[in-house]
């Protein structure tokens, strides 16, 4: 049984919408408020009949209050570009109970259901030294697109942010939402570099899946701790001061990444692999101030 | 060198090999895949620089403790200085202070000086020793007796002074031998020239008694002066002096020298001798007046070296290989087959000769005039020269001489010991003067020489003046013993002299051990299985002479091949003995009067133990274990100071 098919999952995923302060650029008809005027529910401003315009928007109340005939304008909902990049690099295949890239998907899974339940158009891309693919997910594929990639596991390949999220910002344009879901570490510690370009181009968001790997080592003991990425080696003997001090760069790192992201604009969020994917992508929405707790 | 008190000690060495062993151990590290090494190269210094430092620095901390284990391992064996001996020894030194050690070198210094200062060096080497001295004189006198004081025995030493005296070493060595039989340990040091050196009388075969012989002075001239004496003329009465000189020549051909005597530095005596092979000439001169130093000259020219190059240890075992070279070779052919025990090879007809010459044989028969001539071009060290032209070594023929009868010898020819020479005759011989350079002459009726022996310490030439087909010597009868007995005497010469001189250039032949030789260096152990020298042979031929090292301890020494293990087979043995009796040119510029009182020792100064190395080495090691700790600390250290 895939995770989707769960009725708690569903019940949990349910209850999370998605709401963007950000105004919708898209071309379509959506939940999300626009620059564009036109057809809605909502009356934005009045303006002058003129011959020819549909009676039925003339706002009778003020017309008669007034002397004149005005016709109400109305704001109009459209949909929003939400852009999923899921890490499929292989440092994402660590993790208990479940892997970060299990989470990751789920975590993804979570975000695209939400954002395709308030009608946006969703974007699935998946990188790892390169963009591997980045395919549009509708509603009624989205369990089979994730399928497909549940099934396929992670790219033994090392992460590239700066030339995967070169190739992304090249193809997509067009503004909108980027979720970045990852563990945030390649071989240059280069992702904190990477995130200036991205808010010039998007609002983002980052989700941090960590593993209890990325930040614990064993406190003694000979070891060759080889990099599943590069498989670059590291010969050490292991101390207590090592693993301490280990835990802290992963720490300091995680706190720099959190702070680029606020200092331009982003959003950040540190998931643990296992995490409740609804309750965090909850958690997500609450955090970058664009979510709304439902009916529960 | 170095020698170790605590050699047993070097058992703990095997910690060394162990410490390799879990190092590599330790090397071999788990592997744990991670997401990610950025944060440990970070961490890490070791990851930093380049790959080849790093290599290096993850091997620092193995060296250090190689080292540290080393030092310690050293420590405890407890080494110290060579020659600096821990053990008490009872040492006896014979100091030659006898007429020829006057003899200025070229550096200068006399032999005698040069024996005092070697003298000193063996005091300085044996500091927990009692040290007896000997003057070695005409009459052999106790300088010093059971000395433990290192200064008071160096004094004495020096007190000893120079004499005009022939020496006594028959005496001084019984004196010696009985001074030694007192201690432990017992060594006796004889520093002399060994010009009148005879080793009658005195006991060199190695027993309880260890002899060292140092030997000073050069070994290339070999005419000197071996009597000298000043007394009052008995017949002019005190006014006069009769000054008595002999001047000997060593070598084994005639030189000529002129000799000057001065008295006071007045000219009294000049003259040119010509003195033959180990011929002698004296002279007594009377001077009037007295006083004054007697200077005695000989100035030197055209003087050969002496040969002294001894070889030995070569020969091929049971047959000797002969080579005859002759137009008509099949006489000899068929005495040298009757001799028996010979491997015979024949010049065919037409072959050149000089083919023959590089190919190993251990004689060669010929009667060709041109090889004769040519024999210091063959490998081959031994000759038969029959009827050698004129002119081969300073032969010179004259008339023929018919019906000669062969006188019998007043001394012994060794290779014709076994012959019946009494009833041979000849029946026509040239007549023949030969030089000094041939020793053993056998000579016919009105002195026309028919044997004749060049000996040499590596080579001989028998020349054979007749032609034994022209003659009616009794030929079949007499050559093959001929033959034999030249054969035994070639045999003795290459096979069995493995025994050497000190103070001779030694060298063997490498033929026969050649094929037992492993690896490039040879080692020396003398009776006690102690290494004393190394020989490299790595650039020698099996043709070649080995030049054995200087040694100055009598016995019996062998050699082995520095590879092999301590219970291997020796390549080879050889027996060491005292140094022949060179005599060697002096010039004594002075006759010195009676010896001088020795000066009172000073205060004991006597080093009670050997300089040990073993505190430096464990200061060594204490060092590099305070290394070893800062190595293995650092990494926190720098790290902790960076992140702060």
């Amino acid at each position: 049984m895939r995770f989707w098919e769960d009725p708690e999952f569903r019940k949990k995923l349910d209850t999370v919408r998605l709401i963007m302060k950000n105004r919708a650029r898209g071309l379509r008809f959506g939940e999300n408020r626009s620059r564009y005027f036109g057809r809605g529910i909502e009356v934005s401003h009045l303006k002058n009949y003129a011959e020819g315009e549909d009676v039925r928007f003339i706002d009778w109340n003020s017309s008669f209050r007034l002397g004149r005939i005005f016709l109400k304008v109305f704001s109009e909902t459209r949909e929003n570009f939400i852009y999923i990049l899921l890490d499929r690099s292989a440092s994402m295949e660590f993790g208990s109970p479940e892997t970060k890239f299990t989470t990751a998907v789920k975590t993804a899974y979570c975000l695209a259901h939400t954002a395709l339940s308030g009608f946006n158009r969703v974007v699935l891309a998946e990188f790892s030294d390169t963009l591997i693919s980045a395919r549009t997910v509708g509603r009624t594929d989205i369990n089979g697109k994730f399928a497909a990639v549940m099934d396929s596991p992670p790219a033994a390949r090392p992460t590239s942010f700066e030339r995967s999220f070169g190739e992304f910002f090249a193809k997509f344009r067009r503004r909108g939402v980027v979720f970045v879901v990852s563990d945030m570490v390649d071989a240059p510690l280069s992702a904190i570099e990477r995130l200036p370009r991205m808010a010039l181009a998007h609002n983002f968001c980052v989700v941090q899946v960590s593993s209890p790997e990325d930040s614990a080592l064993p406190e003694s003991g000979e070891f060759k701790f080889e990099d599943s990425e590069t498989g670059e080696t590291v010969e050490i003997s292991m101390t207590p001061d090592i693993a301490r001090r280990f835990a802290e760069s992963y720490s300091a790192f995680s706190t720099g990444v959190s702070k680029k992201c606020l200092r331009y604009g982003g959003h950040y969020f540190r998931l643990p692999c296992g995490s409740d994917p609804a309750v965090a992508v909850r958690g997500i929405m609450l955090g970058a101030g664009m979510g709304l707790a439902g009916n529960d | 060198m170095i020698e170790f008190q605590s050699l047993a000690n070097s058992i703990f060495a095997v910690s060394v090999p162990v410490l390799v062993a879990l190092y590599m151990l330790k090397l071999n590290r788990k592997t744990v895949k991670v997401p990610n090494v950025a944060f440990l190269k970070m961490i890490v210094s070791e990851n930093r620089g380049s790959s080849l430092f790093k290599r290096l620095t993850s091997n620092i901390l193995l060296l250090l403790e190689v080292l540290f284990l080393a030092a310690l391992v050293g420590a405890l064996m407890n080494p110290g200085r060579a020659g600096l001996s821990v053990v008490g020894k009872r040492l006896v030194l014979i100091v030659d202070n006898t007429i020829t050690m006057t003899t200025a070198e070229a550096g200068g210094e006399t032999r005698f000086e040069t024996a005092k200062k070697e003298a000193l060096e063996v005091l300085a080497a044996n500091p927990n020793s009692s040290v007896s001295i000997i003057e070695l004189s005409n009459y052999p006198r106790l300088a010093a007796n059971n000395e433990t004081d290192f200064r008071a025995a160096a004094a004495k030493l020096s007190a000893v002074s120079q004499t005009h005296f022939r020496p006594d070493w028959r005496f001084a060595f019984s004196l010696a031998e009985g001074l030694a039989s007192e201690g432990q340990n017992p060594e006796i040091h004889a520093f002399s020239d060994f010009s009148s050196f005879s080793v009658a009388g005195i006991s060199t075969v190695p027993g309880k008694v260890r002899h060292f012989y140092h030997v000073t002075g050069a070994k290339t001239r070999n005419v000197g002066i071996s009597e000298f004496d000043i007394t009052a003329d008995p017949e002019t009465g005190s006014a006069a002096q009769e000054i008595f000189f002999t001047v000997k020549n060593y070598d084994d051909y005639e030189v000529s020298f002129p000799v000057s005597v001065t008295s006071g530095g007045a000219k009294l005596y000049s003259s040119v001798f010509t003195l033959s092979a180990r011929g002698s000439e004296s002279k007594v001169l009377k001077r009037f007046g007295g006083g004054g130093a007697v200077r005695i000259e000989i100035a030197f020219g055209d003087s050969m070296p002496q040969d002294n190059v001894r070889s030995g240890s070569a020969g091929e075992g049971d047959r000797l290989s002969v080579l005859v070279s002759s137009e008509r070779p099949y006489f000899y052919d068929a005495a040298l087959s009757a001799a028996g025990g010979l491997a015979v090879e024949t010049v065919p007809p037409g072959v050149p000769r000089s083919i023959y010459r590089n190919r190993e044989f251990d004689l060669v028969v010929t009667d060709d005039s041109a090889e004769i001539a040519e024999s210091s071009k063959y490998r081959c060290a031994n000759f038969v020269a029959i009827c050698p032209p004129d002119g081969f070594m300073g032969i010179k023929y004259g008339e023929w001489d018919y019906d000669v009868t062969f006188r019998a010898p007043s001394f012994p020819y060794e290779y014709m010991r076994s012959m019946d020479l009494s009833d041979i005759y000849v029946y026509r011989a040239r007549r023949a003067l030969a030089t000094g350079s041939f020793g053993e002459i056998a000579f016919g009726s009105g002195g026309v020489p028919l044997f004749m022996r060049l000996a040499r310490f590596d080579s001989s030439v028998f020349a054979v003046m007749f032609d034994p087909r022209q003659s009616n010597f009794p030929l079949k009868t007499a050559f093959p013993i001929f033959f034999s007995n030249v054969a035994g005497a070639v045999r003795n010469l290459v096979s069995a002299p493995e025994i050497f001189n000190i103070g001779s250039d030694n060298r063997m032949r490498l033929r026969r051990i050649y094929p037992a030789i492993r690896g490039p260096k040879l080692v020396v152990r003398d009776d006690g299985s102690r290494d004393v020298a190394e020989i490299d042979v790595s650039s020698l031929k099996s043709t070649d002479l080995l030049r054995l090292p200087p040694l100055t301890a009598t016995g019996r020494y062998r050699l082995f091949n520095a590879s092999a293990g301590p219970s291997a087979r020796p390549v080879a043995e050889f027996y060491l003995n005292a140094p022949v009796g060179a005599v060697l040119s002096i010039k004594p510029g002075r006759v010195p009067g009676p010896a001088r009182t020795a000066p009172a020792a000073s205060a004991p100064a006597f080093e009670a133990s050997h300089v040990s190395f073993a505190p430096v080495l464990i200061l060594a090691a204490l060092l590099l274990l305070l290394l070893d700790w800062i190595y293995q600390n650092f990494k926190v250290f720098f790290r902790g100071g960076g992140d702060a």
